[in-house]
């Protein structure tokens, strides 16, 4: 019965995983009976070889630079992503709130300055069927519905929010392709 | 076997002192593991690279390691990384962006050594490029048993697949690998 735990021989002792590379793993643990590890050992002779020649030339490989930028890249990474969607959640309310404040001024202003009309709310005071024809002023000037100026309301917070989507995108791959080149040079000294 | 079980202890007592000083036990002990397998399976350093990178950091976030063997839990999600990248449309439209910069962009010294060197070690033999003639699943079993040294247990764990559909993978793998390796003498 085989030991699903151990190791097939390579008739040598194999390369060692190093530091600087990889290779393949041997342990003096055999597969199972004897006569089925004979014959997977035949099976095997050949792959070995090669499989250690590979392992061998693995080693050499120059590995301290990679594994130390690399980790600093993932580090980096993960404490950089816990807050950086929540600056963004933040920085984008403010903004809609503040384009919200100016469009309501605006909205407000508009409301003030305009005079007194037949059949609107100032003049048929209390009148329901008056509401809907109140001095809500649409974009270009016209009456307008409240839903509808809250659906554009939203439709602009959803365009700001993509725009600013978009910019953080860039910054945030402008800045880490900057930050790359610059761990770059500092890793060589 | 030894070896690894106690790589296995020092990262899990590094792990009891926290979690960076875990992880950094983590990275030393298996990073070139985890490379070398990526690259096996990709046969491109860069690709490797950035697969490694994925790994590495999905391991980070992981607060205990107490309950599961590392090597084959991390072999796991190296396996997922690279076959994600087979199929999503996204990572591959990424990887081709990061090489685009390279042209812009390219390689420092120390940088451009290393690919050097893992081409100068690919060229020694010709395992790699035999490799990628096998099927993917074919491929990874191979690597995993021979290069790795997971035992079958772990390797059917890590490719979530039977302990039998492992045996039947491996035979063939082995069989065609021998011939792939016989043509190209």
């Amino acid at each position: 019965m085989k030991n699903e735990d151990d190791e097939l021989t390579f008739g040598a002792t194999g390369a060692e995983n190093s530091g600087a590379g990889g290779g393949a793993k041997s342990s003096a643990g055999g597969d199972g009976s004897g006569q089925g590890v004979e014959s997977e050992e035949n099976i095997l002779d050949g792959l070995a070889a090669v499989l250690e020649e590979q392992a061998a030339a693995d080693s050499l490989v120059r590995m301290e630079y990679i594994k130390k930028n690399e980790y600093l890249r993932i580090v980096e990474r993960r404490k950089r992503r816990a807050y950086s969607f929540n600056l963004f959640l933040c920085a984008f309310l403010v903004l809609f709130i503040i384009f919200m404040a100016f469009n309501i001024s605006r909205l407000a202003g508009e409301r003030a300055s305009r005079p007194d009309r037949p059949g609107s709310y100032r003049q048929s005071s209390g009148a329901a069927e008056d509401f809907y024809e109140s001095e809500l002023p649409a974009p270009r000037g016209g009456y307008a519905d409240p839903l509808y100026l809250l659906a554009f309301f939203a439709a602009e917070g959803a365009a700001l929010f993509v725009i600013f989507a978009a910019l953080a995108f860039v910054f945030r791959f402008a800045y880490s392709k900057l930050g790359g080149a610059r761990r770059k040079t500092g890793a060589l000294f | 076997m030894n070896d690894r079980i106690s790589k296995d202890e020092k990262i899990r007592c590094a792990y009891s002192s926290g979690r960076e000083k875990g992880f950094e036990a983590l990275y030393e002990a298996y990073y070139a593991d985890i490379y070398f397998f990526l690259l096996n399976m990709s046969a491109d350093p860069e690709l490797a690279l950035d697969l490694a990178h994925d790994t590495f950091v999905k391991a980070y976030g992981q607060e205990d390691v107490e309950n599961f063997k590392i090597k084959a839990w991390l072999f796991k999600v190296a396996s997922n990384a690279f076959f994600e990248y087979k199929r999503s449309y996204y990572r591959r439209i990424r990887y081709c962006l990061n090489n685009l910069y390279r042209l812009i962009d390219p390689p420092c010294d120390a940088e451009a050594g290393f690919f050097e060197s893992v081409a100068a070690a690919d060229e020694k033999t010709r395992l790699r490029a035999a490799l990628k003639k096998l099927d993917e699943k074919d491929r990874a079993v191979i690597t995993l048993r021979f290069y790795s040294g997971l035992s079958y247990g772990e390797i059917a764990g890590a490719l979530e697949i039977e302990h039998g559909t492992v045996m039947s993978r491996l035979h063939r793998a082995k069989e065609k690998l021998k011939e792939v390796m016989k043509d190209e003498k």
